[in-house]
């Protein structure tokens, strides 16, 4: 259940939606994304109001990335990242070429490309699944000139180290091509880090949204997470913020 | 960030895919030009090359080279082109190995369909087949029509398996009923036989089953993205619930005409798309068409073999397929992580 | 855009399908042969079939058991599964059930002439294979003394032996009369069979409950149609006291004895006081030439347990 929301998501903007267990988050991303009707209001991706039966107008507008993907069959990963412009046929195969060359360059998956899915870890899956989602994104941004993507935990299931190179790509993505992007995160910590701004949402309060600095206060996050949190200034970056539970 | 990449890989032009088209085409040929020059009736292939160039050929080689034997081999390719393609699209469909056209309760449909016809009434070929026809797209239709309400494919799997157990009831209680005859005409229906092929009924079968199938080799898309899962595939633009009409729709009435004329084969639309999916890969472009090309091959060639290999007798096609399909099916588990199966 | 077409087309489909089902049931979609083009109605001089040598294949197990008794089996040159007598006729080609029949299969054995009991198919075959230019002939084939009759005239007109046929008829009527004078004995009775894997007992409808009338035995399954399973339970309250068994039924289960010991018929009185027969499967289940043999055989068998 999602709680009365109003948001506007800007271009260029990773929007963290953060909060407890059964808060809502992922309902909230399934609603933008059109699998979960919307009881009251409407969602504009742009000047379009999402329609859930409208499935190729959504792909045309925005991408997802899930959490993880399980591949029924094996394919080879350039056939999973060449789907991200399934939802535009009309498109020229060179077209098509050039935003997987793009893809697979920011990802740096140039080795793997005509390997096996099933042949490779789980973050380099799950860069994969990135790499196909920014080619539909790159196809929206070129067809229509703004693009919405949304991540459901895409780091849930990753390493550090993976989960950094992830989120780095990711933000790249979002600030290069201009992309209006909405992320379910449970690290705090990695909110503060990548999002610009925030989304909190809580099962007895109601949802409060705006900057990181201005969400991120430890009254706010004590209220809603029902536990002591420290909030630092991170020690190595200058603008970062550091978020340590206390238990 | 950026790294300057000299592009150290590159596009696959898709050659591989298209040879591999091509060579199972030309297998097809040669599987037919073959199933239509041997058989148990003994015609020399030298009458056969001087007939083609304009010698006269005696009156039977000529009836049984054309209307007992050619018929049979097209059927064979038609039937198994449908079968090949159903099953893979039902695999991908349910995202489950072990798929096959059967599954959503298209074969036991048939099959009660053909209970029926034989033992309520006499049981001519065309009534068996109407009502085989019947039976099959009304299990379909019921099985989708139960499981449509769950939001993924696991309802509508679960209703066709529901669907399966309550037919094979309803066929037993027709059994009970059957007399000897009856039984045995049952039991052979069940097994498969293309002896039932002439003119006239490849004239509406065999564009109906290209038709359809070019239909559904236009869905490789759909089905692609349905690989990722049911959720990817909504994202990637495809309606879930019209799809899964649409594909299920569209296996029936492929299948459907099939069974009815042939009764039950088992195994290719299993083993087929598992073997092709080994060659060349999973991506429904090359997998769909290849499944067709190589269903036909396996059907014309159990059909062969069912015909000369215990001539003057001949073993139903629905024994050869299971007898060589089953030990197939069985290698192809053992591959175990190395094969197309997840 | 691209996309209507599809959604047009499927639905298109489904219309269709029932058109499509209209077809499949018209009668008037009757097998039409494809014209043999001109040049091939003219015989090549090589392929002339000689008129001389008649080639019959046999279809149907009476019907072989006739053509044997008629004296005319060097015309045979192939017979169907069930053409079971006499032994010799087990040594020809085969060419599978007679009522599933590969229609190249028998043409291969290039026959002069098709003998064919009346239920033999799939529907069609035999016209198929007249189209084929082999002459075909469907006998009468009913568990009735009149069609027997009539299946040994049939098949002695076919195979030139018209003489033969009244001797034959007249052996046989006097074989039965003699044979239905014993006397009956009225015990009850049933004919049974193994087929996969379980055990299933002849009624009414069946050849083997006529044999087994004839035989002047009480066939306890008369109340059931056709052949049915049968279960301890059921043969505890049917009780037989003699029970007919194929012997195709006791090769496949290893031996009389293995029969006696089946846990479904072992409590029977038939097995407890050692009444079970054996028959042939053509005798057992079938109405033909030895059906006098058949209840002589069993009468005679059981006379001395005739119930006063």
């Amino acid at each position: 259940m999602v709680p009365p929301l109003s948001l506007t998501l800007e271009p260029g903007e990773l929007m963290g939606v953060l909060g407890p267990n059964g808060a809502g988050k992922s309902s909230l991303l399934s609603t933008c994304t059109g699998e979960l009707p919307v009881a009251t209001g409407t969602i504009h991706l742009g000047k379009q109001v999402v329609n859930p039966n409208d499935a190729q107008q959504l792909a045309r507008s925005r991408a997802v990335l899930p959490q993880q993907s399980h591949l029924a069959f094996n394919l080879s990963v350039l056939d999973i990242i060449q789907m991200g412009a399934y939802a535009f046929p009309e498109c020229s195969q060179d077209q098509v070429n050039q935003w997987c060359d793009r893809a697979v360059a920011a990802v740096e998956l140039h080795t793997h490309v005509n390997r096996p899915y099933q042949a490779l870890s789980g973050g380099e899956q799950q860069r994969v699944q990135f790499a196909r989602v920014m080619v539909q994104t790159l196809a929206i941004q070129q067809a229509c000139g703004h693009a919405f993507l949304f991540l459901d935990e895409p780091t849930a299931s990753l390493d550090s180290r993976h989960q950094s190179l992830l989120m780095r790509v990711v933000k790249r993505l979002v600030t290069e091509e201009s992309v209006a992007a909405m992320i379910v995160l449970h690290d705090l910590n990695m909110a503060a880090r990548w999002c610009d701004k925030m989304v909190l949402l809580s099962p007895d309060h109601p949802p409060q949204h705006g900057t990181v600095s201005e969400i991120l206060t430890k009254e706010t996050l004590e209220s809603v997470f029902r536990m002591a949190m420290h909030v630092l200034p991170h020690p190595m970056r200058p603008d970062g913020w550091l978020i340590l539970p206390n238990e | 960030m950026s790294p300057s990449h000299s592009k150290a890989w590159r596009f696959p032009d898709r050659r591989m895919e298209w040879s591999g088209l091509t060579w199972l085409s030309a297998c097809l040929l040669i599987a037919v030009v073959w199933a239509s020059i041997s058989g148990a009736y003994d015609i020399r292939v030298l009458d056969i090359a001087s007939w083609i160039l304009g010698a006269p050929m005696d009156v039977v080689s000529a009836n049984v080279m054309l209307n007992i034997r050619l018929p049979r081999v097209v059927l064979g390719v038609v039937a198994g082109a449908a079968l090949g393609v159903s099953g893979a699209v039902m695999q991908s469909l349910f995202r489950n190995p072990l798929a096959e056209p059967g599954l959503v309760g298209l074969s036991a449909g048939a099959s009660l369909g053909a209970v029926m016809a034989i033992v309520m009434t006499g049981g001519g070929a065309f009534l068996i087949g109407g009502f085989a026809f019947i039976g099959a797209l009304g299990a379909t239709l019921l099985a989708y029509y139960l499981g449509r309400s769950s939001h993924n494919s696991a309802g509508l799997l679960l209703a066709g398996i529901a669907i399966n157990v309550v037919v094979g009831s309803a066929m037993g209680l027709m059994i009970i009923q059957a007399n000897d005859a009856q039984l045995r005409d049952l039991t052979f229906w069940n097994m498969g036989s293309l002896a039932a092929s002439d003119w006239s009924l490849l004239l509406w079968l065999a564009p109906w089953t290209v038709m359809l199938g070019c239909l559904l080799v236009t869905q490789w898309r759909e089905l692609n993205a349905l690989l990722l899962g049911e959720r990817e595939a909504f994202h990637l633009g495809f309606h879930l619930r019209r799809l899964r009409w649409r594909l299920i729709v569209l296996v029936a009435l492929i299948v459907a005409p099939v069974v009815a004329v042939t009764g039950g084969i088992g195994f290719v639309g299993l083993v087929v798309p598992h073997l092709v999916r080994l060659w060349r890969g999973a991506d429904h472009r090359w997998v769909l068409p290849s499944s067709a090309i190589a269903g036909a091959l396996a059907l014309t060639l159990a059909d062969w073999l069912g015909r000369t290999i215990m001539a003057p007798t001949e073993l139903p096609i629905g024994l050869v397929t299971s007898l060589i399909g089953g030990p197939f099916f069985i290698w192809l588990l053992l591959r175990g992580k190395r094969s197309s199966l997840s | 855009m691209a996309m209507w077409w599809k959604s047009v087309w499927w639905k298109s489909m489904i219309i269709a399908a029932p058109v499509i089902l209209a077809i499949m049931l018209s009668p008037s979609a009757v097998a039409q042969d494809a014209p043999i083009p001109d040049r091939m109605m003219r015989l090549s001089a090589g392929a002339q079939q000689t008129v001389g040598t008649p080639r019959v294949v046999s279809l149907g197990g009476s019907v072989t058991e006739i053509i044997y008794a008629l004296g005319a089996e060097r015309q045979l040159v192939g017979v169907d599964q069930s053409s079971l007598y006499p032994l010799q006729a087990q040594q020809l080609p085969s060419v599978g059930y007679y009522r599933r029949l590969p229609v190249e299969g028998v043409a291969s054995l290039r026959p002069t002439l098709v003998i064919a009991s009346e239920h033999a198919g799939p529907s069609g075959v035999m016209e198929k294979l007249a189209s084929l230019g082999v002459p075909t002939l469907k006998v009468s084939d009913q568990p009735t003394v009149e069609s027997l009759h009539q299946r040994i005239r049939s098949v002695a007109a076919a195979v030139s032996r018209e003489n033969q046929a009244e001797v034959l008829i007249q052996q046989f009527d006097d074989a039965l009369s003699r044979a239905r004078e014993l006397p009956a004995s009225g015990l009850r009775a049933m004919t049974v069979v193994m087929r996969g894997g379980k055990w299933l007992g002849a009624g009414h409808g069946t050849v083997a409950d006529v044999v087994l009338r004839e035989a002047g035995l009480n066939n306890v399954m008369s109340d059931q149609a056709s052949y049915q399973p049968l279960t301890p339970e059921s043969l505890s309250v049917m009780a037989p006291e003699v029970i007919i068994v194929t012997s195709g039924t006791v090769q496949a289960m290893g031996g009389l004895r293995a029969v006696k010991a089946s846990p479904v018929l072992r409590a029977t009185p038939a097995v407890q006081q050692g009444r079970v027969m054996v028959l042939d499967d053509l005798l057992a289940q079938g109405f033909g030439l030895r059906l006098p043999e058949a209840v002589r055989d069993i009468r005679q068998e059981l006379a001395h347990v005739a119930k006063p």
